[in-house]
């Protein structure tokens, strides 16, 4: 069983190799930084780590799916809004032009394996995550029901995929809840912090509450997430009971990030 | 001859193209399919899955086979112009309103996304390792020809060999690509492979070359889009730099560039010197002789019908007007 140093070690590896591949200087010297989402990276490192596969073939299949995440978070970037300066417009053009390239890169990585099923699913997650993406930004009127599942959707499916081709279900269970939780804690930092987010504009659209007293209304919408935050933990500590060991560096991020968020866990305890 | 006439016998076939890109775009939300479908029905000369069709006929010829190239590609083409008309800031492509004007930047990333992640999954059906291998690597490399095009815009220091390599990355590439994976597609031999290959880069060239000067030469009308777009973002392309030979046309270009934005007025001025200049015949020769070595690449092959339609395509690609 590999020790949690020796996952770090491996972690800084990949993250420099990642790296490497999404440097382009031109780029780099107009766009803003692509961000690697270490806890996705961790995650399909221990997917792929289970399967035995050779360290260039790991290096390759992680590679290829955090480009792939690269890609749609540098297209998240792009904005409807009118630019008036060169350097806006420079901004705009290149950073769609990065994650068409990011996304050319994982193809290009996974023909060297000549793995062309795994090209096909994470193809296939890509497809899920933009439909979802459409309709958590494209549908006003949509139930928060929905919106917290769409957002399940953006934010596991690429890792569900990836789970799901090395077939490894525990794996995909995890990644679903942990991804929306961590989605969560986020959105109840913009809270507390006072900053509009699309989530909480929908909440707020849902609730019928466009004015009025902001702290009601503020503690009303953390109401909603908390209570997703809630489930979530419940349904991955059952999970983490189940896979005894390689949870505990995920948990470990978790209760950071919840400890960034101000969610209490003490304060649901005492209430139910 | 019309495009359509060179390639009618081909009309069964390109009818299964047409039905499994409709198939293939098929999104469960609204607007997503809407804006696929949309692009799809604007149509467009299908050339690349042409091209595809006719070269898989120097091998093995079946169609269930060879369409996964076809349609894959069209797909590829189609998802670069939704993001090419967000880096472009356009709200017109072939007189029709683009995706990002009709909605916004969001939905035209998420449908570009949409559409190229559907190619990859259709084409990945295509059980031949070297026909993944040879269209990511082109991928892979139009997309820093994109990011080269940026780099270059209102360069006047770039030099005739700058622009080939990026029309070669822009647009040749594809098309070589198209001739190339049909030919693997359909199990032609590797020589049979490279001829169509090197066929498809020649007339690709010449196809962006006649492209370049078209920008000069046509209207409004013919466009689709203002004459003279090119110039306006600063892409400079052969006509430009032959007829910046002369020195008060170059004085010109290098005042336009350096008093962005450009205005139509100015753009209309320069493309009035720039015609009155011999920039154009050089450019349509130039452009020939991409198109007789692309003849000389389809002498190599065995004659067959495919081989007479893919001349027949080439020599109206090199005397299209618009």
């Amino acid at each position: 069983m590999m020790q949690n140093q020796e996952i770090e070690a491996k972690i800084s590896d990949l993250l420099i190799k990642i790296n490497k591949r999404l440097q382009h200087p031109y780029l780099m010297r107009y766009i803003e930084k692509p961000i690697i989402d270490e806890d996705k990276l961790l995650l399909t490192y221990i997917i792929l780590n289970e399967k035995g596969l050779s360290e260039e073939e790991l290096d390759n299949y992680a590679m290829s799916t955090m480009l792939v995440q690269v890609a749609l978070d540098t297209h998240e970037r792009i904005t409807s809004q009118d630019l008036s300066s060169d350097e806006g417009r420079k901004n705009r053009q290149l950073t769609v032009l990065a994650g068409d390239y990011y996304s050319s890169l994982y193809y290009f990585l996974l023909s060297e394996l000549k793995d062309l099923s795994m090209i096909r699913a994470l193809a296939q997650a890509i497809q899920e995550i933009n439909e979802n993406k459409m309709q958590f930004y494209m549908n006003d009127n949509q139930s928060i029901e929905n919106s917290m599942e769409n957002l399940h959707r953006i934010e596991s499916t690429l890792l569900l995929k990836t789970a799901d081709y090395f077939h490894l279900p525990l794996w995909k269970g995890i990644a679903d809840e942990f991804f929306f939780m961590k989605r969560m804690l986020h959105e109840r930092s913009h809270v507390i912090n006072n900053t509009y987010t699309p989530l909480t504009a929908k909440i707020m659209h849902h609730l019928n509450r466009s004015k009025g007293n902001w702290l009601s209304l503020k503690n009303q919408i953390l109401d909603i997430i908390d209570s997703y935050i809630l489930h979530s933990k419940g349904r991955l500590e059952k999970l983490w009971s189940q896979e005894p060991v390689m949870h505990t560096v995920l948990e470990r991020r978790l209760e950071q990030y919840i400890k960034h968020s101000g969610f209490r866990m003490k304060k649901y305890a005492e209430e139910g | 001859m019309k495009l359509t006439t060179i390639y009618s016998h081909l009309r069964s076939d390109l009818s299964t193209i047409e039905k499994d890109l409709e198939k293939t775009i098929e999104a469960q939300h609204a607007i997503l399919q809407d804006a696929s479908t949309q692009l799809l029905k604007a149509g467009g000369k299908r050339i690349r899955p042409v091209f595809v069709l006719l070269s898989a006929q120097f091998g093995t010829y079946d169609v269930d086979r060879v369409k996964r190239a076809a349609v894959a590609l069209e797909l590829i083409h189609m998802a670069s112009l939704v993001h090419d008309d967000v880096i472009d800031d356009a709200s017109l492509r072939r007189g029709k309103s683009t995706i990002k004007a009709q909605w916004d930047n969001r939905v035209a990333m998420y449908t570009g996304d949409y559409i190229f992640a559907r190619s990859l999954e259709y084409i990945t059906h295509l059980n031949k390792v070297e026909a993944h291998n040879v269209l990511s690597h082109a991928i892979v490399e139009m997309c820093l020809g994109e990011i080269e095009q940026i780099r270059e815009q209102y360069d006047l220091s770039q030099n005739l060999r700058d622009y080939f390599r990026r029309i070669k990355r822009k647009t040749a590439l594809l098309i070589s690509v198209s001739c190339e994976l049909g030919a693997i597609a359909g199990d032609a031999d590797s020589d049979t492979q490279l001829q169509l290959k090197r066929f498809g880069y020649y007339v690709g060239m010449a196809f962006q070359i006649t492209d370049d000067i078209l920008d000069f030469t046509s209207t409004e009308k013919q466009l689709g889009k203002p004459a003279g777009g090119d110039l306006q973002q600063g892409n400079i392309t052969l006509p430009v730099f032959f007829a910046r030979e002369d020195e008060e046309i170059n004085t010109q270009l290098h005042a336009l560039f350096e008093n962005q934005p450009i205005s139509r007025l100015d753009i209309e001025k320069l493309l009035h010197a720039i015609k009155e200049t011999d920039a154009i015949n050089r450019s349509k020769e130039i452009a020939d002789r991409y198109l007789q070595k692309a003849f000389i690449a389809l002498d190599q092959l065995p004659d067959n019908r495919a081989k007479k339609s893919l001349r027949q395509i080439a020599e109206y690609i090199g005397r299209r007007n618009y």
